[in-house]
């Protein structure tokens, strides 16, 4: 095979394992890309910008790990890339989940049936974490299990765990649950 | 309500790209790269070919050749680590390619350090050059000292003036990104204390 059809092959495999990983994950990334940007016309270029990255990563993609994982980690990483150039995110005004936790109990919000305001509040709260506790808030907000999340964040799964704990608590609080969710 | 639902139901609101989209961004990305790279280079060459000129046909002394050799070693120094960053793989598509190996942590970590290495080399270049500016400058200041009544003021004001900007400038962004480094970095520390990597 000559290096021009072995190069050719190359690409199919990485446009086919693109038009994979965004028909499976496409949903996600957008909605990845609303937790990281507030203003439309940004959230679209870091949409384009993640959707890049996936693509040009899949060409060293080797199956070491699932494709969902591999997906997830570009888009993550990119994210978090993007906030730290953009110099945005003032990290010191942005919060942990415990100190989220430990804030006073908002009981006095209002009950709402409306998704849209359900949804604003949800961007609101994952908006003032810090990246790491931000990716695991989203990840488990995917329904990612702990095993998933701390393959993606590097964290060992056993304090993923104490994080989706604080992440329950908080979400059973801020949406009057009573039980989490 | 279940966060979890409210979250995933979400309607889509960004198109996802084709492919030949996909193609065609990166080829402009990678001119617009190249551009940057090339205005870079240029600049680079033309200032150090100017220093170059003045130190060749106007400085003749020992003190003035050691103040202008401190220039044109900030400007060598500046100008090869332009060369060498040109030569390794755009930074964006370095980032892409390490994105899908690290954990979010590592990821993280090496793209600060990339950052701190950059700003400690452009503080390399910026030492000797503002020390040579500095050396170059005081003989002139001297001189306006001893005979105030002289017009020479006249012939420093503007280039004192570009000095001075140069260097409060210079401190005012060292120490800008000193801080965000050590904000950065403390986040970070912090981060790998609490999950310390598997």
């Amino acid at each position: 095979m000559g290096q021009t059809e072995r190069v050719r092959g190359e690409n199919v495999r990485q446009d086919d394992l693109f038009q994979d990983a965004i028909t499976r994950y496409g949903a996600a990334m957008d909605r990845l890309a609303r937790a990281y940007e507030a203003d439309p016309e940004k959230r679209r270029d870091l949409s384009q910008e993640i959707q890049l990255a996936i693509w040009k990563s899949l060409d060293r993609f080797e199956a070491r790990c699932s494709l969902r994982t591999w997906v997830y980690r570009v888009a993550h990483n990119t994210a978090a890339n993007y906030i730290v150039r953009q110099r945005r995110s003032n990290i010191s005004n942005l919060s942990t989940l415990e100190e989220i936790e430990s804030s006073p109990d908002p009981t006095n919000h209002q009950r709402t049936a409306e998704e849209r305001i359900a949804i604003d509040r949800l961007l609101q709260l994952i908006h003032r974490l810090k990246p790491m506790d931000r990716q695991v808030m989203l990840l488990y907000l995917e329904d990612l299990d702990a095993e998933s999340i701390g393959e993606i964040t590097g964290i060992s799964a056993g304090n993923v765990r104490v994080l989706i704990h604080r992440v329950k608590i908080i979400l059973a609080r801020q949406f009057h649950e009573g039980k989490h969710p | 309500m279940n966060p979890r639902t409210i979250w995933q139901s979400q309607e889509m609101e960004n198109p996802t790209m084709t492919v030949h989209e996909l193609r065609e961004k990166v080829k402009s990305l990678r001119a617009k790269a190249r551009s940057t790279m090339i205005f870079n280079l240029v600049t680079a060459l033309v200032v150090t070919a100017i220093f170059i000129r003045v130190f060749v046909l106007y400085v003749h002394g020992w003190y003035g050749r050691i103040s202008w050799s401190l220039v044109l070693a900030g400007t060598f120094y500046m100008l090869g680590y332009l060369v060498y960053e040109s030569l390794r793989l755009k930074r964006t598509e370095r980032v892409d390619m390490d994105a899908g190996i690290s954990s979010c942590l590592r990821f993280y970590r090496r793209m600060l350090e990339q950052k701190r290495q950059h700003a400690r080399h452009m503080t390399f270049a910026a030492v000797p050059l503002v020390a040579g500016g500095l050396m170059s400058f005081l003989p002139a200041l001297a001189l306006t000292i001893q005979h105030p009544d002289g017009n020479v003021w006249v012939r420093l004001f503007p280039f004192s003036v570009i000095l001075v900007t140069w260097f409060v400038l210079f401190w005012i962004m060292r120490r800008r990104l000193r801080r965000d480094f050590h904000r950065e970095f403390a986040t970070l520390e912090n981060l790998e204390r609490e999950f310390p990597d598997r």
